[in-house]
Formats: structure tokens, C-alpha cells, sequence
């Protein structure tokens, strides 16, 4: 009878768990914010690429990929990433913001050519 | 066995924490500039007098402006940053090729920054947002106040030396408020000045900028 508890008991919590399963991507989303709170930009910018190669369904790490690249000049590489992030999670809030404000900036530094 | 469900209870939730805390992290970053010019195709900045579209009484900012960026400019940039006169209709215009070829003679690798400015004050009213609350009704009061607003424009050309071509033209405009009405001017020029610099130096020298991004956990 103990038994059987203690094996229901588990089950439910593994399946509470696996409503939140780890994406591949997730050890190397979570190292690169920790390198990107460090400000080593470039160890987070490889942290979240790897995390595209494992997952390149994982929205979050095309999102901080594309912050990465705006962070070192690569303005076509963020836009690409910006742009698969948002086909992936086209309602995602916080990525359409940091996407207005990339695109934003982009517009306010080039835009004015004779 | 009456323990049973608290217990399984307590597990779904602690599993379901496990994977929660999943909001985004905001983050002040130093990103680059982007020059409007490419890298090096620039080795010296000649800042010349400006037009004065509108000058207020007792200030020529087609003076103090020029000189103010070429003292910030000469603080970031590498090269060599000098002042130059010119009349005021070849600032405006900008003049022909062959003036700011011959201005330039023996600076081939400078570019000339140069343009106009106009600095104008104007008395507005607006809405007071402070109104006490028994003065709410009172007809004598409009709840409107009248506030001291300071617009600087400024046309900015960069020309090569080398050619007499216009490289870059743009338009900036700024203005601050102010609720004092005889506020002197110059303080409105410094703070003005200051948001002129803030746009026009991106562009021109790619200086950085601090932009506010967030980051994704999962």
C-alpha cells in the first residue's frame, strides 16, 4: 500500500514536470545570461549560438543571439536572428519590443543619407 | 494514505516551480554607432561658422555652436579637429564644389562639418497639471499656464575637402521648456547644444550609445 503511494506519488510529479520539460537549448541559454550579466558578450554570444544549434526552434535563444550581434556592430546577423525569432514566436512581447527598438535605432543612424 | 493527496499536492507544485521564474531580463547595453561615413575615409574635421537662421538677442549661435562641437568633438575624435570662418551663405548653401576645395587646400583628408542654426523662443500655454483640488471649480482659473519653449534646428552638412561634395546632410530639431519666462537664453543653448551633440555624433563619428534590450530565460 506504501508502495503503490509513494509510485503515485512520483508519477504526479513527473508529470507536473513534463509541462515544463527542458528544451536542448536551455543549459546554454542560461550560461550565456549568465556571461551576458558578467558583460562577456562575446562567451554569451557563442553560448546562445549553440543554443540555436541545438534547438533552432527555441525562440528565446534566436532573440538573445540577435542582442549579441547588436552588441558587436553585426547589425544583419541580428536582424536575421530577430527575424527567425519572431517567425517562431510571432506574439512574444518582449522580442517585438527589442525588435521595434533595434529597428528603430537602425532607422534613426542610417536614415539620414543625403 | 491521508497524507497522500497534501503530498502529491506539494510535489506537482514544487515540480511545476522548477520551471517557472521564466521572465525576461532586462539589460543596459553599450551598443556601437553607426557612422554615416565609412571608417577612415576621414582623417581630420574642419567645423566651420554656421548660418544663423534666427538669432536670439543676445547670443550668435551660429558662433557658440561650432565652437562647442568642435571642443566635444576634439574629445572623442583621433584626428585633428580645427575651427574655420566662412561667410554665412556658403554655410547655409552649402557653397560650390570649388570654394570648399579651395578652403581646403592642403587638408585633403578632412572633411568640413558646416551648416545653419536657428534658435528661437516662443511663450506657449499649457495645461497645468497642478491644480489644488479646491481651486477645481474656480471659473477665474483656466488651469492653463504659460511656459517658455526653445527650439533649436540645425541643418548640418559634411563636405569633403578633397572634392567640394556634400557627403551628408541631415536635419536636427530639439526644443526644451521652461517655466521661468526670462530663463536666459544661454541656458537653453547649453541644454540644447548638448541634445544636438547626443544626435549628430552617432552619425558622424559612430560613437556608442546605451539602448535598453531584454533577454529571454526559456
Amino acid at each position: 500500500m506504501r508502495f503503490k503511494a509513494i509510485a503515485s506519488l512520483a508519477a504526479i510529479a513527473l508529470l507536473a514536470a513534463g509541462g515544463c520539460a527542458r528544451s536542448p537549448a536551455s543549459g546554454f541559454l542560461a550560461a550565456g545570461l549568465a556571461s551576458a550579466r558578467q558583460d562577456a558578450w562575446e562567451d554569451a554570444a557563442r553560448q546562445w549560438a549553440q543554443a540555436v544549434a541545438n534547438d533552432p526552434g527555441s525562440a528565446a535563444a534566436h532573440n538573445n543571439l540577435a542582442i549579441a550581434y547588436e552588441r558587436q556592430g553585426a547589425w544583419e546577423e541580428a536582424e536575421r536572428e530577430y527575424g527567425e525569432a519572431l517567425r517562431l514566436a510571432p506574439d512574444e512581447p518582449t522580442i517585438k519590443s527589442n525588435y521595434a527598438a533595434f529597428k528603430a535605432r537602425l532607422e534613426r543612424l542610417r536614415g539620414r543619407m543625403p | 494514505m491521508r497524507g497522500f493527496f497534501p503530498s502529491a499536492l506539494a510535489a506537482a507544485l514544487l515540480a511545476g516551480t522548477a520551471c517557472g521564474s521564466g521572465g525576461p531580463v532586462g539589460v543596459s547595453l553599450n551598443m556601437p554607432g553607426i557612422a554615416v561615413l565609412p571608417p577612415g575615409s576621414f582623417s581630420e574635421i574642419i567645423v566651420t561658422d554656421f548660418a544663423d537662421t534666427a538669432p536670439p538677442a543676445d547670443l550668435a549661435p551660429g558662433l557658440e555652436l561650432p565652437n562647442y562641437l568642435a571642443a566635444e568633438i576634439g574629445r572623442v575624435f583621433a584626428g585633428p579637429v580645427s575651427r574655420a570662418t566662412v561667410p554665412a551663405e556658403a554655410a547655409a548653401g552649402p557653397a560650390p564644389h570649388s570654394f570648399w576645395k579651395e578652403k581646403g587646400a592642403g587638408h585633403e583628408g578632412a572633411v568640413f562639418l558646416t551648416g545653419s542654426v536657428g534658435l528661437t523662443g516662443q511663450v506657449r500655454k499649457a495645461v497645468d497639471r497642478v491644480v489644488p483640488l479646491d481651486r477645481l471649480f474656480d471659473a477665474s482659473r483656466s488651469g492653463l499656464v504659460e511656459h517658455l519653449r526653445w527650439t533649436m534646428a540645425v541643418d548640418v552638412f559634411l563636405v569633403s575637402a578633397a572634392t567640394g561634395e556634400v557627403l551628408h546632410r541631415t536635419n536636427l530639431r530639439e526644443y526644451r521648456d521652461y517655466k521661468e519666462l526670462d530663463k536666459p537664453v544661454e541656458f537653453a543653448f547649453s541644454a540644447l547644444s548638448d541634445l544636438i551633440r547626443a544626435r549628430l555624433f552617432p552619425a558622424l563619428l559612430g560613437t556608442s550609445t546605451i539602448e535598453r534590450r531584454a533577454l529571454l530565460r526559456r
